[in-house]
């Protein structure tokens, strides 16, 4: 079973996490939903295509606008408590790595603290703790966050992802998330090359193995535009090849941009697996 | 002395790094061309190999077992530029790990078992005895400078954008194209420090050992943002 804050997932089930970001400047929506309104526009498409969680960042990833604490709180607390006012069965995710934005977006209803920054900030996991929400533990191999990776070296990557995230998975548990409630992501394109996610990818059976729920973050990712030598918006067949093994390598959660296909790429993979039954079955049947 | 080479030390070096597409090659066909011409006639090379910071890992490994071995990124580029060369001259690994005159160790060691060796120069950092300017500077002794230049000159970069990188770079490029052993010593280490320019590390110690009667610049450019200079001094 997954508890993400008040909600709860059977152990077959693969959830797709769909991104909604209140920054200006993110790599693939160029500030679309930067405006709430925008924001909460895109919240209510993507519930109605079917995302369980919603994953709310007000800082992007890498490098650009400063933001700081109270920026990120304008950005984010409000539009929390609307999002949680007006879907009551949807998980809320907050992307951040400050305990204190943490503090103040579970207040407002989130569910799940998605620590993108691994630990960078111990306090968010006393958060999480405190108010019952998730939480995510990132594989960054101990980067500053917003820190773009350079010449990246592991012995094995697959390994430090796993010794990292497991150990802040304990480390979690010990704070006080309930056990239930902790997932571990590779966080590919974070602090590695093109090879390393790929690799990451390859072996997430690897991860998949520790008992602790995946979540992926795939979509339209740099290690998909660099092996298909695609701009940010034509990448999107490649994460869905990404997506299809992932799926198939057990991860439980999908953070993506577009949620109709990861959908659907997750129902196929289940339906392969024998998860799914098909939706209409009738070929040389009748 | 008889002539050193000014290298980047980019893993995109290794052809097979970026894949598909070879994202350097005009890159490596510079660097190689002026290993070859540093080495032409030497009876010995000595590689000055940056060890210092996140830019310039001490512990640089290639996923997936594309590239064997855990030595500093610095040493496996020139140990590859000298083998692309068709360098078979006895080689000696100098790390250069951070302020060139408190830290510097060094040892002799062939190209064939530098791993063990520089281990060993790294065992020995702390307490090393100073590396003597007459061991860097003997007759029939060709170097090999590795190092890049200022790594925040664009978004997208690895240090993404800092103003500062394009009055840096452009005096390097000056001291190199020129010989300009003052210059080349005389640049900000701190300032190359924030700039993760790997060149700060090796450079000074070059320019200290060596009194070039010409100097050519032969390549500069930074299509990742990154600074890459190629640079031949005799």
């Amino acid at each position: 079973m997954l508890r993400l804050g008040r909600h709860e997932f059977d152990d077959a089930a693969m959830l797709v996490m769909a991104i909604v970001n209140r920054t200006r400047d993110s790599f693939y929506d160029r500030g679309a939903t930067y405006a709430e309104d925008a924001a909460l526009d895109r919240v209510r498409r993507v519930v109605d295509e079917g995302a369980a969680i919603v994953d709310v960042g007000g800082v992007k990833a890498g490098p650009g606008d400063a933001v700081d604490e109270t920026e990120e709180i304008r950005r984010t607390v409000g539009f929390v408590a609307r999002v949680r006012e007006e879907f009551p069965d949807l998980v809320i995710s907050v992307d951040t790595w400050r305990a204190s934005v943490g503090r103040e977006v579970c207040a407002a209803g989130a569910d799940l603290m998605n620590d993108a920054w691994g630990g960078h900030d111990p306090g968010l996991i006393e958060v999480a703790a405190e108010f019952g929400a998730a939480y995510v533990c990132t594989h960054t191999n101990g980067a500053e966050p917003r820190r773009p990776p350079h010449r990246a070296s592991y012995a094995d990557v697959v390994r430090s992802a796993i010794d990292d995230t497991v150990a802040l998975a304990e480390r979690a548990v010990a704070v006080g998330v309930p056990r239930e409630s902790v997932l571990i992501d590779p966080a590919h394109d974070f602090e590695k090359t093109t090879w390393h996610s790929l690799e990451i990818t390859r072996r997430l059976d690897e991860m998949v193995a520790t008992g602790w729920p995946v979540l992926v973050s795939l979509s339209n990712k740099d290690f998909v535009g660099e092996a298909l030598d695609l701009p940010t918006d034509r990448r999107l067949t490649g994460t869905l090849a990404a997506t299809a093994v992932s799926a198939w390598h057990g991860a439980r959660v999908y953070r993506a941009h577009e949620v109709v296909e990861t959908k659907q790429v997750l129902d196929m993979v289940a339906a392969i697996r024998g998860d799914r039954p098909p939706a209409r079955a009738t070929r040389a049947l009748a | 002395m008889t002539a050193a080479a000014f290298c980047p030390m980019t893993p995109l070096l290794f052809r097979h790094l970026s894949g598909g597409a070879d994202a350097a090659g005009d890159l490596r066909a510079a660097a190689v061309a002026a290993v070859h011409d540093a080495t032409d006639g030497a009876e010995a090379v000595t590689v000055l190999v940056p060890v210092d910071g996140r830019e310039a890992p001490a512990a640089w490994w290639d996923p997936s077992g594309r590239v064997a071995g855990g030595r500093p990124l610095g040493s496996q580029v020139g140990e590859h530029l000298l083998e692309l060369a068709g360098c078979t001259l006895p080689a000696t690994y100098v790390a250069c790990p951070g302020p060139v005159e408190s830290r510097l160790a060094g040892v002799e060691s062939r190209p064939a078992d530098v791993e063990s060796r520089l281990a060993d120069v790294e065992s020995r950092l702390a307490g090393a005895s100073p590396i003597r300017e007459a061991q860097l500077n003997e007759p029939g002794t060709a170097l090999l400078v590795l190092g890049d230049g200022a790594a925040c000159r664009r978004d997208g970069a690895p240090g993404y954008i800092d103003d500062r990188s394009f009055a840096y770079d452009d005096a390097v490029a000056a001291a190199l194209g020129s010989g300009d052993t003052g210059a080349l010593a005389g640049l900000d280490e701190a300032l190359g420090a924030e700039l993760l320019a790997t060149g700060r590390l090796t450079w000074p110690v070059a320019a200290a050992v060596l009194a070039p009667v010409s100097a050519e610049l032969r390549y500069r450019d930074d299509p990742y943002g990154l600074s890459w200079f190629v640079a031949l001094w005799r």
